[in-house]
């Protein structure tokens, strides 16, 4: 200690001597001041010794440093965001050295003069009083986009130590995923930016490092090899091939992951913002952040940021948005966000499904009928997928609104390969493009043939909505049902039927045409799905458990009407199936095996038979006159045809 | 009459067959405005036409059963009209002459003579029509011009829509007898020599 006191003591006398002998103007430089607060050799020093170093100040106060430290680590220094400054630059009141004891507060105003307005009116500041550098280590910050949102987060740590936020649905991922600002400072330009992650040894997901992804490339720029027409921005198309780029270098299960970021800060912390505790600051359709999308990659220990294509939105999950929410089953059905996510504390991540879901599902609170009936079925004892696993709850929309391809995409998020292993199947296209999974592999549900009104124009059929068939009805609200069902028995007879359709079209036809046809479209689909799922059902590979007048769906036939809200489904006779109509209605609508006739069709003949009566006489009638008329227009034709044989034949007779 | 030829059909046939013959079509006529009074409108009233219908079906009846006695008379009914078992036999044969060989201009298999008028074909379709269709619609017909005095024997048979049904049945079966007996007329040797031979009495 004796030793390194007199080593500090010889290189303070000769500052003084040198700060003497060339006057008081002279700047100083950062290696002078490096001197003494460039060795942790300060740190060491008691306070006696340090005051024998700089001019005592008696009386003067000394401002809170924080947790800024008399050392200064120089490299550090120098790769922080005001490497390139001297240190006077912002210890103005240090002209000479040994500088004075105590100095007034550094003004980080002179360079951040918006910055330090927007804090000094924040609440943060008047209750805490805290300055600049009490929260940023101004010798070691770094730009602010590098920050990964760890250190961000450190940042407010400091203080708010052991923040709970006990209100906070899904709170670990929240606190994982978000840093404090996001919430904190509405202010804040804010924007969801995306990075590369793969699968780790245990199936963890974990950002690519900047070595990483280095060794991937082969000495070429990152960003030129993701950015490659060099537009400055980074396509869909662009991030497929590189993603495709690192699974061809056995980069296990490469994707991109999101997270929300704020891209410049705004200094007026509160936690009594309008939208808090509210969810909907992120969690809508319109949330800030989606306004900037970028693409992060990691360079030297640090994040730069690329501008992405908007389009890569709709390749991710969305956040879960309440705008939207409010549209779907569960919103429809007055189900709130915290009757699911209250007593949450789990945090699971679904196989092949980015919406954070929680251990126990909360499902079960209101669908205990299909968990049970799920639970005994082969698909969870094999998958031991919960409901999660394959619906979005936050995007669910009723299962009867969902099409024959949006029921078959939720199979498919799993089931991959399922086209190869139906080459069994004969039709395999048609089949596939009308049917749902669920028709065959689950035997238990409930199933019918739903009809819909479908505007038919140049680019095929389109199902009518509600506010279509009010134009057309030219009626703001039209009761549809009571319109179509004129004898209002609740069920639609083939005449209402097709005198609607009638009704329609020439609706359409006087108001310009904008179809060129109205008409029934026509889907057989599941009516009330059965979750007890089944490769070996009583339904594969046996066509006949459909190609049959006795299948199971000819025994519910609906007509789906739109409604204001939803749709309402309708029974229509059955006859409209079979029956050939004035007007075309299901014209391109038949399953094999469906015109066979039964027993009961011959049944039903005799008593059209019977019914009729004494009417076949004329029917018999009309018969005999027209079979004789047909044999003397067909020999009549015949003996006109070879009258010229003949007559060769007869020598001119 | 001219000499030289064979007399086919004598005058009392034809007289016979014309009566019959305008006859049937106002039967036909007549009894279509019956059956369709709201579409076929072609005599003035429903009640004339009934009247019409009545007067042309006696005339029927008595045409009928003086051909019937003159041919009795005559001997000549049973082997004119009556199919022999080898008429039977033969009916496939004429059949393909009609309906293939005439095509190929072949000669017709059949001459007439005064004794043979019919080939089998019309031998079975005439015996058919003469001996059942048309006593059928006569008795029915009787029935239904008055059904008070016939009541006993109209509720014998199964009440009057029975009758009816019987009585239209073969009145279309007349009607499309006599679509095919109007053409099959034109297949003689010449377009008009079975009209000739129906008028005249002989062919050329």
């Amino acid at each position: 200690m004796g030793k390194l006191m007199k080593g500090m003591g010889g290189l303070c006398v000769a500052f003084l001597f040198l700060s003497l002998g060339f006057g008081a103007s002279y700047a100083i430089e950062r290696d002078e001041c490096l001197e003494c607060h460039g060795s942790r050799d300060i740190l060491e020093m008691s306070e006696a010794e340090r005051l024998e170093l700089v001019i005592p100040t008696p009386g003067k106060k000394e401002v809170r440093k924080g947790k800024i430290s008399l050392f200064v680590d120089a490299d550090r220094f120098e790769a922080s965001v005001h490497g390139e400054l001297e240190c006077v630059d912002c210890h103005t009141e240090i002209e000479e050295l040994p500088h004075p004891q105590h100095m007034g507060a550094v003004d980080c105003g002179a360079c951040h003069e918006e910055v330090v307005e927007q804090y000094q009116k924040s609440k943060h500041a008047k209750v805490s009083e805290r300055l600049c550098y009490e929260c940023h280590n101004p010798h070691y910050t770094r730009p602010f986009r590098q920050l990964s949102v760890k250190e961000r987060i450190s940042i407010c740590l400091q203080c708010h130590k052991g923040v709970k936020h006990e209100w906070l649905p899904q709170q670990a991922h929240h606190l994982e995923y978000l840093e404090c600002t996001v919430c904190h400072s509405p202010k804040a330009v804010k924007a969801i930016a995306f990075f590369i992650t793969a699968e780790g040894p245990k199936g963890e997901r974990r950002p690519l490092t900047f070595k990483e992804l280095k060794s991937f490339l082969g000495g070429r720029d990152l960003e030129a090899v993701l950015d490659s027409d060099g537009d400055g921005v980074v396509e869909v198309d662009e991030v497929n091939s590189f993603l495709d780029l690192l699974k061809g270098k056995g980069v296990k299960r490469p994707r991109l992951r999101e997270e929300v970021l704020v891209i410049e800060p705004y200094h007026n912390f509160t936690d009594e913002v309008e939208h808090i505790k509210d969810c909907t600051m992120c969690h809508t359709s319109e949330a800030p952040f989606y306004s900037h999308v970028l693409l992060r990659v990691p360079k030297d220990g640090q994040w730069f940021s690329l501008k992405m294509d908007r389009a890569i939105l709709a390749k991710i999950p969305s956040i879960p948005a309440k705008d939207y929410y409010y549209r779907t089953v569960h919103g429809q059905n007055g189900v709130e966000c915290i009757d699911c996510h209250a007593d949450l504390r789990v945090l699971r991540v679904g196989e092949g499904f980015q919406v954070k879901a929680l251990g126990e599902p909360v499902c079960e609170k209101c669908h205990e009928d299909i968990m049970e009936e799920y639970k005994n079925s082969l698909h969870y004892k094999v998958s031991k997928k919960i409901c999660y696993g394959c619906h979005d709850p936050h995007s669910a929309v009723p299962f009867s609104q969902l099409t024959a391809a949006e029921r078959r995409a939720i199979c498919e998020k799993c089931h991959l390969d399922v086209e190869k292993a139906h080459d069994w199947l004969p039709q395999k296209e048609v089949h596939f493009r009308y049917l749902e999974c669920t028709m065959c592999h689950s035997p238990q549900a409930e199933k019918g043939i739903v009809f819909y009104i479908r505007g038919l124009d140049k680019r095929g059929g389109q199902c009518l909505s509600y506010k279509d068939l009010a134009e057309l009805m030219d009626v703001d609200s039209p009761d549809l049902l009571a319109t179509i069902d004129r004898n209002g028995d609740g069920m639609l007879e083939v005449r209402e039927v097709l005198d609607f359709l009638k009704l329609l079209n020439f609706l359409n036809e006087k108001k310009g045409k904008r179809w060129q046809r109205i008409d029934f479209g026509v889907n057989v689909l599941v009516l009330r799905p059965s979750h007890n799922y089944t490769d070996k059902g009583t339904g594969a590979k046996k066509c006949a458990v459909c190609h049959s007048s006795r299948a199971a769906f000819y025994s519910k036939v609906v007509l789906e009407l739109p409604e204001k809200l939803g749709v309402r489904m309708v029974e229509v006779d059955k006859e409209i199936l079979v029956g050939i109509h004035p007007i075309p209605v299901t014209g391109d609508f038949y399953l094999l095996g469906e015109s066979r006739i039964s027993k009961k069709d011959i049944a039903e003949l005799f008593y059209i038979v019977r019914k009729i009566g004494y009417k076949w006489l004329d029917i018999i009638g009309v018969f005999f006159i027209f079979g004789s008329v047909a044999f003397v227009a067909l020999h009549s034709f015949l003996r006109i045809l070879t009258i010229r044989a003949r007559k060769r034949r007869n020598g001119g007779h | 009459m001219a000499k030289g030829h064979e007399i086919l059909q004598p005058l009392w046939v034809r007289i016979c067959h014309w009566i019959h013959g305008i006859s049937i079509v106002m039967l036909v006529v007549t009894g279509l405005q019956i059956r369709f009074p709201d579409v076929f409108v072609l005599f003035p009233s429903l009640k004339s036409t009934v009247h019409l219908h009545n007067f042309f079906g006696f005339l029927v009846l008595f045409d009928f059963l003086i051909w019937y006695f003159l041919y009795v008379l005559k001997r000549e009914l049973v082997r004119q009209y009556i199919p022999s078992k080898k008429d039977l036999v033969d009916i496939p044969e004429y059949a393909n002459y009609y309906f293939v060989r005439y095509f190929f201009g072949d000669p017709h298999p059949f001459h007439p003579t005064p004794q043979a008028k019919f080939n089998p074909l019309q031998k079975t379709a005439y015996f058919g029509i003469m001996f059942f269709m048309l006593p059928l619609q006569i008795i029915t017909g009787l029935l239904l011009w008055d059904m008070q005095t016939f009541r006993p024997i109209i509720e014998a048979v199964g009440g009057v829509r029975v009758v009816d049904a019987v009585h239209i049945i073969v009145a279309y079966i007349f009607g499309a007898f006599l679509i095919v007996h109007l053409y099959l007329s034109t297949l003689g040797h010449t377009f008009f020599a079975h009209f000739k031979a129906m008028i005249l009495g002989y062919e050329d």
